[in-house]
């Protein structure tokens, strides 16, 4: 990607929660194949969750995609912005999810964008699935409280709706048991858009 | 700002924390300033990124802070509870008193692999 292809369009929110670091820099420091090695930026949590996001767009042909939406900006520039602008989003820490144990002494917990990451990853890593909104619903700082899980996924064309988002909900849930301590009361899955197979004509 | 005692502390710790099974990264426990002043210093190769756990002592408490990224190849709550352990039984060995002492431990990312660096997913334009 060249310096001037790097302008993209998630740019235009703050960049003050990445400690540092703009969406700019890291799609160019993903593009070097994160190299050479940045300790500000792999030792920040926010421009590693951000680096994953934007990992699973470029798997997506990220810069073909921005290519094409300067070329007609009306098609998919607002899809690949909200895109960016959510990742940007999840990655402020957020609240404190806190995970038990029996000796006071010890406070434990995940931040809500680790949480927020791992639902993502839950999604993203499912063939044809691109994950959109991840968000908790409820009080997730008091052990025990009832929490719901909002979800937006767009999926590829030809896909059965019903299958995925059932698949989608469980893969969260499972995730969700596995690292946290949370009491998911439900999760709500919504699948938002499509896409074709090579990356373009989203809804 | 901690004392050199509590440096060469932090810096055993950081280490240690490093090596517990399921954790891949520490990160700073600092305010974001300070934290953006050590990135520089080891940008410019003047240290090195070994004192990521705080120690902060103040009225006779003492508060150890660490961040973490854990391996999501084991649950998260496993891999928080040893790392929590493992300061607080290296605190109690130094001397500190279990009644005035607290332990922190945040994991601010879970990912798929410790790898620091990954391969290029899409060449470039």
């Amino acid at each position: 990607m060249t310096s001037d292809d790097s302008a993209l369009p998630g740019d235009a929110a703050p960049d003050d929660d990445l400690d540092g670091h703009t969406m700019d820099e890291l799609s160019d420091y993903l593009d070097r194949g994160r190299t050479p090695y940045d300790a500000s930026i792999e030792n920040s949590a926010a421009c590693r969750l951000a680096l994953t996001g934007m990992t699973r767009l470029q798997e997506l042909s990220w810069a073909g995609m921005t290519k094409q939406s300067r070329l007609d900006p009306h098609r998919d520039d607002a899809w690949i912005s909200g895109l960016l602008d959510t990742i940007k989003a999840e990655v402020q820490s957020g609240r404190d999810v806190p995970l038990s144990h029996p000796d006071a002494t010890l406070r434990l917990a995940l931040t809500e964008a680790a949480v927020r990451g791992m639902i993502r990853r839950a999604g993203d890593t499912m063939d044809g699935v691109i994950m959109g909104r991840c968000q908790l619903d409820g009080d997730v700082t008091t052990p025990g409280a009832p929490v719901r899980v909002d979800v937006s996924a767009s999926i590829r064309f030809g896909m059965g709706v019903d299958r995925v988002a059932d698949e989608l909900r469980e893969r969260v849930a499972s995730a969700l048991r596995r690292h946290t301590e949370l009491v998911v009361d439900g999760i709500d899955v919504t699948i938002d858009d499509i896409y074709l197979e090579d990356g373009h004509g989203h809804d | 700002m901690a004392t050199t005692d509590d440096a060469e502390l932090s810096r055993s710790l950081t280490a240690a924390v490093r090596a517990v099974e399921g954790v891949t990264g520490v990160f700073p426990s600092q305010p974001l300033l300070e934290a953006a002043a050590d990135a520089l210093a080891v940008r410019l190769d003047l240290r090195e990124p070994d004192e990521m756990v705080d120690i902060d002592r103040s009225d006779r408490f003492t508060t150890v802070t660490a961040h973490i990224s854990t391996s999501a190849s084991l649950p998260a709550p496993e891999t928080v509870r040893r790392v929590g352990e493992l300061i607080r039984d290296t605190l109690l060995a130094t001397g500190a008193k279990p009644d005035e002492l607290a332990v922190n431990v945040s994991i601010r990312l879970v990912e798929d692999t410790g790898l620091r660096t990954l391969a290029p997913l899409v060449a470039g334009d």
